[in-house]
């Protein structure tokens, strides 16, 4: 088994952002060559707050990006963190 | 401020391919889920006088009922839509089979000679209008030599709509009020004659019909506002409405053609006036600018009740004709600005093509 966390089949469980803007943000997650996706609930932003919104999402992959983004006019966002939650939960797929 | 462009319809095909059954068509025969339907007619007559003395029977066909044709099972056409066109395609087959038997004296004979026709119309009132038909001669001989006979056409046809009483353009609405019990019927006519001579001689026809693959198919303009001159919206997109009908022309400078239709912004100021006249044919799409409401006057001329106008609104962003194509940053600014030189029109808002941003993979 190798011991290199970086090839480990992971679950993301959640994606914490500290963002301030206006409209919805809309997330996905996208596995490698966009074989797989999964749209999260979009989150509400505000023009101010003191705090790190938080969205669960369940995807298990071994690698993922996270795609954010706008769609109706005048939506807007600044974003100052990041926080993406995984967890190895197998080692390897199969050959 | 945004502003709006009304522009000319724009024909929109709906139904890129044919719309079939079931949702489309009540059956009241024999037509399958998969819209394939069997007619069996049998027809035919036996006879015989012995001794040698010739008889002779006739028959005729009949009619048969498909289906009706229900236009408010189509579920992506608008309630406002304007049809331009229905058309419909069908395979139709017929077989048929034509025996000859005799018994009894050797030198009986039988024979049939039987012309088949099968078409296919629509109906709401009175006469049908066919629009499809086939036909085919069958004949057969001799207690021996059943004589079979395969004949088989798949075509596609327009429908001939305005048949049974459908003018285009029509509106939906109007179709599905008005024309919801057009029925669809197969005639099937066979006309023969069997001649037999001895004890008995008979003779018979079966014919087997297949219909299959119907499908109807409508063309249809997307208009959100479409009136008479009878029932005028009093607003359209905010903008009051108005029709003058006092023969009165308005003075611009120009004294109006005999017999144009002209429109103006509502508040009576020249100089913003153009002269249409009445449409001779197909529907007259004009591009009218927004204003501060709508007047439709006739001068010298009033058109008939049934004169439709529709008006349709498009997006602004389709609608540019000398775009400027230079951006410029401008700081907090959150949409685009398209700008347009001409027409009247100075500029419109619109949004930032969905901003996106996607990190790199993870872990």
């Amino acid at each position: 088994m190798p011991k290199n966390n970086s090839e480990y089949i992971y679950h993301y469980g959640a994606i914490r952002l500290r963002v301030e803007g206006a409209g919805n943000l809309q997330m996905r997650l996208i596995s490698p060559s966009a074989v797989r996706q999964v749209v999260m609930v979009p989150l509400v932003m505000q023009a101010a707050t003191d705090e790190n919104k938080t969205k669960l999402v369940n995807f298990k992959q071994e690698r993922a990006q996270l795609e954010i983004k706008t769609t109706e006019i005048d939506e807007t966002f600044i974003i100052g963190k990041i926080m993406i939650f995984i967890k190895p939960v197998s080692s390897s797929y199969p050959g | 401020m945004a502003s709006r462009l009304f522009d000319q319809l724009d024909v929109i095909n709906v139904t890129e391919g044919y719309v079939s059954p079931p949702f489309a068509l009540h059956a009241s025969g024999s037509i399958s889920s998969t819209g394939f339907a069997d007619f069996t007619l049998s027809g035919g007559g036996s006879d015989s006088t012995g001794s040698g003395v010739a008889a002779e029977s006739n028959w005729s066909g009949q009619y048969q009922k498909i289906g009706t044709i229900d236009f408010t099972k189509f579920p992506s056409i608008p309630a406002n839509a304007v049809i331009s066109k229905i058309e419909f395609k069908v395979e139709l087959s017929t077989y048929g089979q034509a025996e000859a038997h005799t018994t009894g004296v050797a030198s009986a004979e039988a024979d049939v000679n039987a012309v088949q026709s099968a078409a296919l119309g629509f109906i709401r009132s009175g006469t049908p209008a066919w629009l499809a038909q086939l036909t085919q001669n069958v004949h057969g001989s001799d207690a021996t030599d059943p004589a079979d006979v395969n004949i088989s056409d798949s075509q596609s046809y327009p429908a001939a709509f305005a048949d049974v009483g459908i003018s285009y353009p029509v509106d939906y609405n109007y179709l599905v009020a008005n024309f919801g019990n057009i029925i669809l019927q197969l005639y099937i006519s066979v006309t023969g004659r069997t001649v037999g001579t001895g004890a008995l001689a008979t003779a018979g026809v079966n014919f087997v019909n297949h219909l299959r693959n119907f499908g109807l198919k409508i063309t249809y303009t997307s208009g959100p506002y479409s009136w008479y001159l009878t029932n005028h919206p009093s607003t359209i997109d905010g903008q009051p409405v108005t029709i003058v009908d006092d023969k009165v022309p308005v003075d611009d400078g120009d004294a109006p053609p005999a017999g144009a239709i002209y429109y103006g912004p509502g508040n009576g100021a020249p100089p913003d006036y153009d002269w249409y006249y009445p449409p001779t044919g197909d529907i007259i799409r004009q591009p009218i600018p927004p204003g501060t409401g709508w007047k439709l006057q006739f001068i010298d001329y009033r058109p008939a009740e049934g004169l439709r106008f529709d008006f349709a609104t498009e997006s602004v962003t389709v609608a540019l004709i000398d775009p400027s194509g230079i951006y410029t940053l401008v700081e907090g600014k959150t949409h685009d600005t398209l700008y347009e030189r001409s027409s009247g029109i100075t500029y419109v808002n619109v949004k930032i093509p969905n901003p996106f941003a996607k990190t790199g993979f993870i872990p």
